[in-house]
């Protein structure tokens, strides 16, 4: 089984995690990365059925990271393209998501919610090319988005108070639509464990770089999200996907419960 | 020809100079502000479609509108849902009952009632049967959020400064058993008519002034520093249930409104009244602002209203009038447009360490 890997510098940490994976767990699976700094992703675009760089520069510098000279990604080539990172960030609407999640004062029906991070996803070019090559039904994609900032990494991030308080149910009311609005479009959902959230909106630091990068995670992190993945594309397709594996390996709706649950249930 | 009232006034009393001659996008000073109206006041709107347009102005000039049931997302995603529009989510609030109706359930003066409407499996707010595009997925989600516009009613009425109230319509529908107003006529856009249940009423003057006069008192009597501004919606109605034609069923509850209106300025300093209802429909302007169904007001007719509005405001209290803004240009999208050069070295130096390439 062939899957490549596509994403941006969040691609470094899956790629230091590969490390930590026991051989045995990757027999028959042959792993290829295909990345590159998100700077050089206004340079690509879906053009033939292909992920193309459109420009020389470009071509040369996710070769360089490949290492075996790949120069345009053609999903026909592998069983399994999953976008890591790939400048797809939660992160730019789950916090202020929270904060009125978690406030007591507040409401937002789940259609609200979907809507929210459907927007968010549908606006960026590079999930738009997730859509277009699950659409063209040549192989299976997953999407592992960008992480949640590190906890006590790097600045500090706008203080948001109520989804400091958000709670385990909150999160997993979160995920359950975001891995909604993805299998409506096709995509399958590697989303960040759920255990590694804390302060509500925020990495768990263990999982962070040394202090000033509250951006990218570590080899640990990477592992986790590296695991999911295998599981995800050894599963037969069109299977359920765990993809929030909480922890307790259960799946995100199951996690749902308490005062979200109650809320939002149909 | 001996002196009298009339011969001192100035050219904006008499008709002739006033309007006939006057160029009618330069006619100004219809309005003597009571009071100033400063970029850190907070703002609340509320009432007919027409006053979704002043908040949007004050928003745009930099004034404090306040938002007080904001939401995440972006402005489309906002509006579909009908956030934004108002500084609440009750969508239209067309009748001073309705508005003295919202304010009662919100302090605790009147029970909220557990009406909602079910069409299959959605669930509807017979008070904002359009905020939520298809109805909500239970009913635990419709009072959930109903609760949550309460609570921001009750942040507004606390927090806000003035209170900007656009006066929609006389006409509306009733339930005939407990006597509460409805949003709009059951079966219209939500619900199903019940003949036996639902009936129209058309509010007479009085009964509008005084669900008004109720509404602001309740209002002063939480923030006694509440300032009101009055307008009344120039949009003609849709339709009329009332037996009349709809020109006359118009201009019966327009005229009713703006009576109301100007006497409660009249009797209250803490309250004016803006005549944008008189920009959009005096006869100088010709009808130049309705769109081609003579009934919706073009954004052209919105701008010179609020620009009256702004230029007689800043006169009145001294400032040059300011010009209206540019419209917003289309922010750049962040995640994609938006480089950061120090993000951008954080990114290679991960990319190039974890995969161990060097250029």
């Amino acid at each position: 089984m062939k899957v490549m890997l596509f994403g941006d510098s969040h691609l470094a940490a899956v790629r230091r995690g590969l490390a930590a994976i026991p051989p045995a767990r990757l027999d028959g699976v042959e792993l290829q990365f295909w990345g590159t700094p998100g700077n050089r992703f206004r340079h690509i675009d879906w053009q033939d059925g292909r992920i193309t760089p459109l420009d020389e520069a470009t071509a040369n510098a996710f070769a360089r990271f490949n290492g075996q000279g790949v120069r345009a990604l053609d999903p026909v080539l592998y069983d399994a393209v999953v976008f890591v990172g790939a400048r797809i960030r939660p992160g730019a609407v789950i916090p202020d998501l929270l904060n009125h999640i978690a406030d007591p004062d507040r409401y937002l029906t789940r259609a609200y919610i979907k809507a929210v991070i459907a927007a968010q996803f549908r606006s960026l070019s590079t999930y738009r090319m997730a859509q277009a090559m699950a659409a063209a039904g040549k192989t299976r994609v997953l999407l592992n988005p960008i992480s949640l900032s590190t906890h006590r990494a790097g600045a500090a991030p706008r203080p948001y108070a109520m989804a400091r308080r958000a709670s385990p149910a909150d999160i997993a009311l979160l995920w359950s639509v975001m891995a909604e609005v993805l299998a409506e479009d096709g995509i399958g959902a590697i989303l960040q464990p759920q255990d590694s959230v804390v302060a509500g909106y925020l990495t768990d630091e263990r999982y962070g770089l040394p202090p000033g990068d509250d951006a990218h995670k570590n080899a640990e992190y990477g592992a986790l999200i590296l695991e999911a993945i295998l599981q995800a594309v050894q599963r037969p397709a069109g299977s359920p996907v765990n993809s929030s594996h909480n922890g307790s390996g259960s799946p995100a709706l199951a996690a749902l419960s308490g005062a979200a649950f109650a809320r939002h249930r149909r | 020809m001996t002196q009298n009232p009339y011969s001192s006034l100035p050219d904006s009393a008499f008709w002739r100079t006033g309007a006939a001659l006057a160029d009618p996008m330069d006619i100004r000073g219809l309005w003597h502000p009571k009071a100033d109206i400063a970029k850190t006041t907070r703002i609340v709107t509320a009432g007919s479609c027409f006053a979704q347009h002043i908040g949007r102005a004050f928003r745009e000039r930099g004034y404090a509108w306040f938002d007080a049931e904001a939401a995440p997302g972006t402005p489309e995603v906002q509006r579909a849902f009908h956030y934004g529009t108002f500084s609440f989510r009750t969508g239209n609030i067309y009748t001073t009952q309705m508005l003295l109706q919202w304010v009662r359930w919100a302090t605790g003066l009147s029970p909220v009632p557990d009406l909602f409407w079910q069409e299959g499996e959605r669930f509807f707010d017979p008070f904002r049967p359009a905020v939520e595009p298809g109805g909500f997925a239970s009913l635990m989600e419709a009072r959930a959020s109903r609760q949550a516009t309460l609570a921001a009613i009750r942040q507004a009425i606390r927090r806000g400064q003035l209170f900007v109230f656009t006066l929609g319509l006389t006409e509306c529908w009733r339930d005939a058993e407990t006597g509460l107003e409805y949003a709009v006529c059951p079966g219209t856009v939500a619900g199903r008519f019940d003949t036996d249940r639902h009936r129209f009423h058309n509010m007479t003057y009085p009964e509008v002034m005084t669900a008004l006069k109720k509404a602001i008192t309740i209002l002063r009597r939480i923030n006694r520093n509440m300032r009101f501004l009055l307008t009344v919606s120039p949009v003609p109605l849709t339709a009329t249930a009332g037996g009349q034609h709809v020109i006359t069923a118009t201009t019966h509850s327009k005229s009713v409104l703006r009576a109301v209106a100007g006497e409660m300025a009249a009797q209250h300093d803490y309250v004016d009244y803006f005549p944008s209802y008189e920009i959009i429909t005096s006869p100088v302007f010709g009808g130049r602002f309705y769109a081609a169904n003579r009934r919706s007001v073009e954004p052209e007719g919105v701008d010179h209203v609020m620009r009256c509005f702004f230029h007689d405001l800043d006169t009145a209290f001294g400032r040059v009038p300011a010009a209206a803004p540019p419209r917003p240009a289309i922010a750049p999208n962040a995640e994609e447009d938006a480089p950061d050069p120090a993000a951008e070295l954080r990114c290679e130096e991960e990319m190039l360490a974890a995969f161990q390439t060097r250029t």
